[in-house]
């Protein structure tokens, strides 16, 4: 049998550090708030592309003329007034260069390129149409941009940027990707003074960026606008959402397991969400609807690593129900311990690919995960188990002056030692 | 269940999921990109296409027939002629010519009009083959494919100032109707190919535009007023367009809406396209088109309420509405001087409706003549001028299609190398086991993926993630059933004993853990509609799955290992044999 690693004698220590952590979590968002998110912020959020042209392109033909570029390839799209439809695709290996590109672009009935950047730029730079709206236009060029590298890059800074947006009022700007990235994150905080705000803003921070950078060389990856009404009812949304699964799981564990097994599950579960809390405060992570479900996932992750190690003590409890409950606590817990690492580090792996491979939000959210799990798994170790260790203790006590009481109870076992006697 | 029975039932699940994954594959992989363009089109756009391509074919093979051509036809550009042709020699029990020449695939046809409606026959139906299919694949969110969405938000408070009453809740549905309705005119006016447009609650509508992500559109739409009117029909310049259009098919210039032989339309007066709802509750050209004056007989702001009814005498259905004093005066001038003509309902170019006047009418209208669910349309169309809805954003996104992409890759990537990893670590602490887990996982995945294109959901970023976390998750209950096993193994038992007490033991923990997990992601799917209903919903059926994997199909693994491999041992572990 292996080694019964004694829990409880940490619990004091473990206590003390979460709540110490839930403490300062809560006093940093109540003195720094927390950085919301556009979600939860009337504005507009948009991730705009500082990227010089490539070639310019414009369709003269009948019907109408679509175009998406891919990494490997780019590829035309016809339709006639009539319907019929054909398809011209040229692939990046066997046209390399911009210049091969573009001179292939105008074998395309009705077709027409000019060429923007140096024609022996690689053609696998190529990206779509701003807003890429694929179909391209018949009264002005489509601009398509390349993903410039080097010399050709714009000279872009956030410096730059908030001055050019300086009379916008209230706005955040944050670079997408690496030192090299020339993405921008651009949020505008609606005040609520314009009332066309949501239709005229992303047309007014294009063209003053434009003022400052070229119109060409600005491409709107995304735009995002949220009006107060929406933010505020999925703030309400997701207070209520939360408390429902908090509660519907105090409900199934009670039925489960004992009342004070599901009130222990549930504090556990709040002790990780609060801990996720602070991690968002202090790293000023944006608070946004992914980072409530990475919240909502780690609360189903966490509860479902408590019922796994419950259900182990309480079986121990049922084998063996002379012993101290502490003793059955920390057999059980133990007997676990190889499964909660094996689960917690597959889960781990899978997260630690979320956040590898995906920018964004999806790597906030990856990281959140991360955070989740490593307290998810803390917590059904020492916080679920401590709750109801401490409080067996209690009630065991109070059964203890309730057989001093009395003593006839007490008195039946020493009788046959009175006869040996 | 005997071992063959379970072994079917787990063949039978596989089979249900590649069946609803095979539309999915067959669109995204095996459908030219041109297809895809032609089947993303309106219903009209395919029997444009369908008619123009039979055109193209038959004039091709006639001027073929008539030159004496006896060279065999090109077998790939005549391939849909070919085949009606043979179908038709089938039918009527001829022998098919030896060499398919022009003359040959006529000669299968008694008429003209029987060639072109065998190959227009196939081209449509071919094209509809694969708008199914796209129907029934996993479609792709905004942030996967690009385009646009917006919540918009209807006015209603506005409305009720304006009536000078609360609105009750029969009138509300009709406001977001309107709502709806005007919104819906002006839509496909930019040709977007299958937008969604579907009411939020109570007072607000979502559309989402796939592919364009063109901010300002959405703000066209929004602006933009419904412009509804009154137009005297030129019955004689329709009649002459139809004759027309029976000869050439493809006479009207869809842009412009004109046609090239003048002496059809007279000056002062414009072709418009009829209208009809389809069962989407969309717009849908009827095929057939009018000639109406170029300018309004009536505005339809004078209209100040439109209703339906039943008439108490024939029982047939009719719409009647209001104007105003000055409307009702026009009107009369109106319909005065145009008695037994033609009159048409136009909402922002589109007809509507076409009723004649029987006789000079003022302010109260009634127009009969149609069903009772046209009635019921034309009258919402009325009451969008009489009583319009103001509407504005509440948001908009707008997400360019290459972002969508890099998006699709690097998901795809996440995908692919947490499964790697897990299943790597699987087989390297688990031994033979993590076979186990693996075909458990991959069947997983199929099962998943599955499920979501049977009930046509969407797939999107957050429910990528979603699939990768239960790829971590649902590895938990392979976990708990070997540890069991393992500890059983250590107390001595066999093989045999060892997985039916490891499984049995294992088995309310595992349900219990998924159920929870399920209580919780069933809740997050109730947040909006927004990226965390994807991911919940990925995370509900990935625990189901879970669930089915990991009881079922391991276990029948480990099972079919015992008797059919005739193991003894079990490979869990490197210490415990």
């Amino acid at each position: 049998m292996t080694r019964v690693i004694q829990f409880d004698k940490a619990f004091k220590f473990t206590v003390a550090v979460s709540v110490a952590i839930i403490l300062a979590g809560l006093i940093g968002a109540g003195v720094m708030g927390f950085h919301m998110g556009v979600d939860f912020q009337a504005g507009l959020n948009s991730d705009i592309d500082f990227v010089p042209p490539s070639m310019n392109v414009s369709f003269a033909g009948e019907g109408t003329m679509s175009l998406s570029v891919s990494k490997a390839d780019a590829t035309f799209i016809s339709r006639a007034p009539s319907g019929s439809s054909t398809s011209y695709t040229f692939a990046f290996a066997k046209y390399p260069t911009f210049q091969a590109l573009s001179d292939a672009f105008k074998t395309v009935p009705g077709v027409a390129v000019e060429l923007k950047a140096p024609g022996s730029t690689d053609s696998k730079l190529l990206l779509g149409a701003s807003q890429t709206d694929a179909q391209i236009k018949t009264d002005s060029a489509t601009v398509l941009h390349y993903d410039a590298v080097g010399s050709a890059a714009l000279p872009v800074t956030v410096e730059a940027i908030r001055a050019a947006v300086k009379d916008f009022g209230s706005v955040s700007i944050q670079r997408v990707g690496d030192d090299t990235s020339h993405e921008y994150m651009i949020r505008v905080q609606d005040s609520g003074n314009d009332p066309a705000f949501s239709k005229t803003i992303i047309t007014k921070l294009t063209s003053e960026l434009g003022k400052v950078y070229g119109a060409d060389n600005i491409l709107v990856n995304k735009s995002d606008f949220v009006g107060a009404r929406f933010s505020e009812n999925l703030a309400k949304q997701a207070i209520w959402l939360t408390l429902g699964t908090f509660l519907l799981i105090l409900l199934y564990c009670s039925f489960r397991f004992k009342p004070n097994y599901a009130i222990g599950a549930v504090l556990s579960v709040v002790h990780d969400a609060l801990i996720m809390v602070a991690f968002i405060v202090f790293t000023r992570t944006e608070f946004n609807t992914t980072i409530i479900a990475a919240i909502l996932t780690i609360v189903g992750y966490s509860i479902n690593d408590t019922i796994v190690i419950y259900d182990r003590i309480r079986e121990k409890v049922k084998f063996n129900p002379g012993a101290p409950f502490r003793e059955n606590m920390n057999r059980g817990v133990t007997e676990c311990l190889a499964r909660t690492f094996i689960t917690s580090g597959t889960v781990l792996l899978s997260a630690i690919a979320l956040f590898i491979f995906c920018t964004g939000s999806m790597k906030d959210f990856a990281l959140c995960i991360i955070i989740g799990v490593v307290t998810g798994t803390y917590s059904s170790c020492f916080i679920a188990s401590a709750f109801v260790d401490a409080w067996e203790i209690i009630a065991h006590k109070n059964k203890k002056s309730l057989k001093g009481a009395s003593p006839i109870v007490v008195a039946a076992p020493k009788a046959p030692k009175a006869v040996k006697d | 269940m005997s071992k063959f029975q379970r072994f079917l039932v787990i063949l039978a699940v596989l089979a249900v999921s590649l069946a609803f994954l095979w539309p999915t594959a067959g669109w995204y992989w095996f459908t030219p990109k041109a297809d895809q363009a032609i089947a993303l089109g309106s219903r009209e756009q395919i029997r444009e296409y369908a008619r123009s391509m039979a055109i193209t074919d038959l004039s091709g093979l006639k001027a073929k027939a008539a030159a004496n051509d006896p060279t065999r036809l090109d077998a790939q550009k005549y391939a849909t002629v070919i085949q009606a042709s043979a179908k038709a020699y089938d039918v009527a029990k001829r022998d098919k010519p030896a060499t398919w020449t022009a003359k040959a695939a006529l000669a299968a046809f008694a008429n003209e009009k029987a060639a072109y409606d065998a190959v227009e026959n196939i081209y449509r139906t071919r094209v509809l083959a694969i708008k199914a299919r796209q129907k029934k694949a996993v479609k792709l969110g905004l942030d996967l494919s690009g385009g646009m969405s917006a919540t918009i938000q209807a006015d209603l408070p506005a409305l009720s100032k304006k009536l000078g009453h609360n609105l009750s809740a029969a009138e509300k549905t009709d406001a977001m109707k309107r709502a709806i309705e005007s919104l819906n005119s002006r839509i496909d006016k930019f040709g977007l190919s299958e937008p969604t447009i579907r009411q939020q609650g109570d007072d607000q509508i979502y559309i989402e535009m796939p592919g364009a992500a063109d901010p300002e559109k959405i703000n066209e739409i929004l602006m933009g007023r419904g412009n509804l009117a009154f137009y005297i029909v030129n019955s004689d310049a329709t009649s002459k367009l139809t004759s027309y259009l029976a000869q050439n098919p493809l006479g009207v210039d869809d842009k412009t809406l004109t046609v090239a032989d003048s002496t059809i339309v007279p000056a002062g007066f414009v072709i418009r396209k009829q209208y009809t709802k389809d069962s989407y509750g969309l717009d849908e050209f009827t095929g057939k088109y009018m000639v109406i004056n170029a300018t309004p007989g009536l505005d339809g702001n004078h209209i100040q309420n439109a209703s339906t009814s039943t008439d108490s005498i024939t029982g047939q259905p009719e719409t009647t509405f209001q104007l105003d004093k000055e409307g009702g005066n026009i009107f009369y001038a109106m319909t005065s001087a145009h008695v037994k003509e033609l009159m048409a309902v136009v909402l922002d170019d589109k007809i509507k409706a076409a009723a004649t006047i029987s006789e000079p009418i003022r302010d109260s209208v009634r127009m009969t003549g149609f069903s009772a669910e046209e009635a019921t349309n034309l009258a919402l169309v009325l009451r969008t001028a009489a009583l319009p809805v103001e509407l504005s954003p509440v948001s908009t996104q707008a997400i360019g299609s290459s972002l969508g992409e890099d998006a699709v890759h690097s998901g795809i990537l996440a995908v692919t190398i947490a499964f790697l990893l897990v299943i790597g670590f699987m087989l390297l602490y688990y031994k033979g086991a993590g076979i186990n887990t693996a075909i458990a996982e991959v069947l997983n995945l199929v099962i998943m993926v599955g499920i979501l294109s049977a009930f046509g959901l969407t797939l999107s970023l957050p429910s990528i993630a979603g699939f990768v976390l239960t790829i971590g998750v649902s590895v938990d209950a392979n976990v708990l059933i070997f540890e069991r096993i393992k500890e059983e193994l250590r107390e001595g038992k066999g093989r045999v004993a060892a997985i039916q007490a490891g499984f049995s033991k294992a088995f309310w923990t595992i349900v219990d853990s998924h159920l929870t997990n399920l209580i919780s992601a069933l809740f997050m799917a109730q947040i909006g509609s927004g990226p965390i209903q994807g991911f919940a919903i990925s995370l509900a059926i990935g625990t189901i799955c879970s669930l089915f994997t990991s009881l079922f199909v391991s276990h029948l693994i480990f099972d079919f290992e015992t008797d059919v491999f005739r193991m003894k041992h079990v490979s869990i572990s490197w210490r415990v044999k």
